[in-house]
């Protein structure tokens, strides 16, 4: 990789996997306080530095920073010093967290519930959060992964997923309105 | 096959017939189906519009709750598009399909479901650009607010509220003078102690409040690059329609009153393309600009940042190529 | 205008929705500014900005385990140099 780059330089020492993995902590519940102790910095170093890396993203017109923030965010558990934080309320439904990495229908599933919620009003990562006990870093962390192998996937593939997911996003949307006394055009037939 | 000739040419028009009447059933019935959906799509947005206010007033300072209630109403429009979109699958399409594989091509009555469906699909997409049309405007009308005055007030708060931060070792008044984005060590002037200095959510939040009032002081620019845009693309219509009016020696001979107009219009096309991304840059410029007035101290950070978007829209730059 | 009034609930139902949901990180807070402790919590020595940010020049215990460097509010220099 671009070990030479200045953009990928640390700042204060804390370097892009360290900023990567602490964003996917922070996502997950884990508290500041906590990753700054692990990271063995206080507050205003954290801030500074993230404040750093969030300037070196819109500095590079190459995206080179942001890509490879991705790719340490889906390593986020592999990380040595963040990879085994856990938020306050715990690990979450460690089955759900397994079944989501390994089934691509169950991913899908709730990527296209995901979208149903927001599109009724509600809140996307509470609803996965409540019904399926998986945190929205480690959500994105599985979803960070399921990305990177996209390339070796067939057009066939995606388009199964894609049209998959979206039969479950329409699936849910009608729950999602059920819930709430239906969509305003309902009674509107052709 | 003479002899029924007569027949044949009286079946096909009452075939013509029976086909008319029946499709202009099922284009009376969209049309309805469309016009109520019209009426629920403005009771979504007068009801958008007359509540937004009320949930922006209770939000909290990243306007979680106004984001779930206008998904909630792009939502409703999504749901109402799909319902278009099944009618023109489950029962404009096939239609369709039904004539369209028994009538040979070049008849009448091909011609008339050929028309049709291209009416059907055109209402249906009419529809739907409309709705997108007046959603845009909707959610603009009701997010607008002159960042003038807020960036202001938040400015003069801050520093209000410093006025009472004291260092934790001696006591003494801090003398905060400058706004920090995020918590900094600061010195305190009487006994030299370092503080960890929280500059609370406003100073937080300053700079994403900064860049929309230096798009709000740039947009004369954006209108201008929107104008130069529309502009070029009529007079790109103006010259095709002027095309289509020339013989095919007149284009060929480049040369008559026709060609000498043409060759105007592409001049004028020219002077308007070019200014598209001039105006572009000069939006971008002055947004950084403004920032730059606006928050001194990240000027090195904006300067980078600046050039980093322009290779990016500088990237997207193209212009038709046009041979005359 | 039966009709509008049903259609109207409509909205305030999904109002009531958008604004009663618990957001997943919770409603943001609003906090003003402050100085928050900064002494050191081994020997409870007071900071002085000569001494750097990274150890106590006191009792030498480590504040920031990292090198800093050059930064918005930190610098390079902000290093303590025992």
């Amino acid at each position: 990789m671009s070990q030479n780059n200045p953009l990928f330089e640390p700042i204060h020492g804390i370097s892009l996997f360290d900023y990567s993995a602490a964003n996917a902590k922070l996502a997950n519940g884990v508290g500041v306080d906590t990753i700054c102790a692990a990271l063995g910095v206080e507050i205003p170093v954290w801030e500074d530095a993230s404040q750093g890396w969030t300037q070196r993203m819109q500095e590079d017109s190459d995206f080179i920073v942001i890509t490879q923030m991705g790719t340490y965010f889906a390593q986020a558990g592999e990380h040595p010093k963040l990879g085994g934080l856990q938020a306050a309320g715990g690990a979450g439904n460690a089955a759900n967290l397994q079944r989501l990495a390994s089934d691509r229908y169950f991913y899908e599933e709730l990527c296209g519930a995901r979208t149903a919620a927001y599109e009724a009003g509600m809140d996307g990562a509470q609803w996965i959060q409540t019904n399926y006990g998986i945190s929205l870093g480690d959500f994105q962390e599985v979803a960070m992964q399921w990305m990177q192998i996209q390339s070796s996937l067939s057009d066939e593939e995606i388009l199964e997923y894609t049209n998959y997911m979206d039969a479950k996003r329409q699936e849910y949307a009608r729950k999602f309105a059920d819930e709430n006394g239906g969509n305003i055009a309902d009674d509107v037939d052709f | 096959m003479g002899l029924f000739n007569r027949g044949q040419s009286q079946e096909d028009k009452l075939q013509t017939e029976t086909i008319k009447s029946e499709l202009a059933a099922l284009e009376s019935r969209l049309d309805n189906f469309l016009a109520k959906l019209n009426d629920r799509v403005d009771l979504l947005i007068a009801g958008f519009i007359a509540e937004a206010p009320a949930v922006m007033a209770t939000d909290d300072r990243f306007g979680q709750a106004y984001y779930r209630f206008s998904s909630g109403i792009k939502g409703q429009a999504t749901n109402m598009r799909e319902k278009v979109r099944e009618v023109m699958e489950t029962q404009i399409e096939p239609a369709y399909s039904r004539y369209a594989d028994i009538l040979s091509a070049g008849t009448d009555a091909y011609r008339l479901v050929h028309d049709w469906r291209h009416r059907c699909a055109e209402k249906a997409n009419d529809w739907e650009d409309q709705l997108q049309h007046r959603m845009d405007t909707a959610t603009e009308q009701v997010e607008r607010k002159d960042y003038e005055p807020i960036f202001q007030d938040m400015v003069n708060q801050y520093m209000q509220q410093c006025k009472s931060v004291h260092c934790t070792q001696c006591g003494d008044n801090l003398q905060i003078a400058q706004v920090y984005y995020h918590s900094a060590y600061v010195n305190c002037p009487s006994c030299n102690t370092q503080n960890i200095f929280e500059p609370g959510v406003i100073a937080r939040d300053l700079e994403q409040n900064a860049r929309k009032l230096a798009e709000q002081r740039s947009k004369h620019f954006m209108d201008a690059h929107e104008q130069k845009r529309a502009e070029e693309e009529e007079l790109y219509q103006q010259m095709h329609t002027l095309q289509l009016k020339m013989s095919f020696q007149e284009l060929q001979a480049k040369s008559g009153p026709l060609y000498t107009q043409l060759l105007a219009l592409n001049q004028q096309r020219v002077a308007a393309e070019d200014e598209i991304p001039v105006q572009l840059d000069k939006y971008y410029r002055n947004i950084f600009d403004e920032l730059n007035g606006l928050l001194p101290d990240l000027k090195e950070h904006h300067e980078k940042f600046f050039i980093s978007l322009q290779n990016n829209y500088q990237r997207h730059d193209s212009k038709r190529s046009i041979n005359l | 205008m039966e009709n509008d009034n049903k259609k109207l609930s409509f909205i305030e139902r999904m109002k009531q929705r958008a604004v009663s949901q618990e957001p997943y990180s919770g409603k943001a807070e609003d906090f003003n500014p402050g100085t928050n402790q900064s002494a050191c919590p081994n020997c409870g020595a007071g900071r002085a900005r000569q001494d750097g940010l990274t150890h106590c020049a006191y009792c030498g215990h480590t504040f920031i385990n990292t090198t800093l460097s050059d930064g918005h509010y930190i610098k390079g220099s902000d290093n303590s140099t025992i």
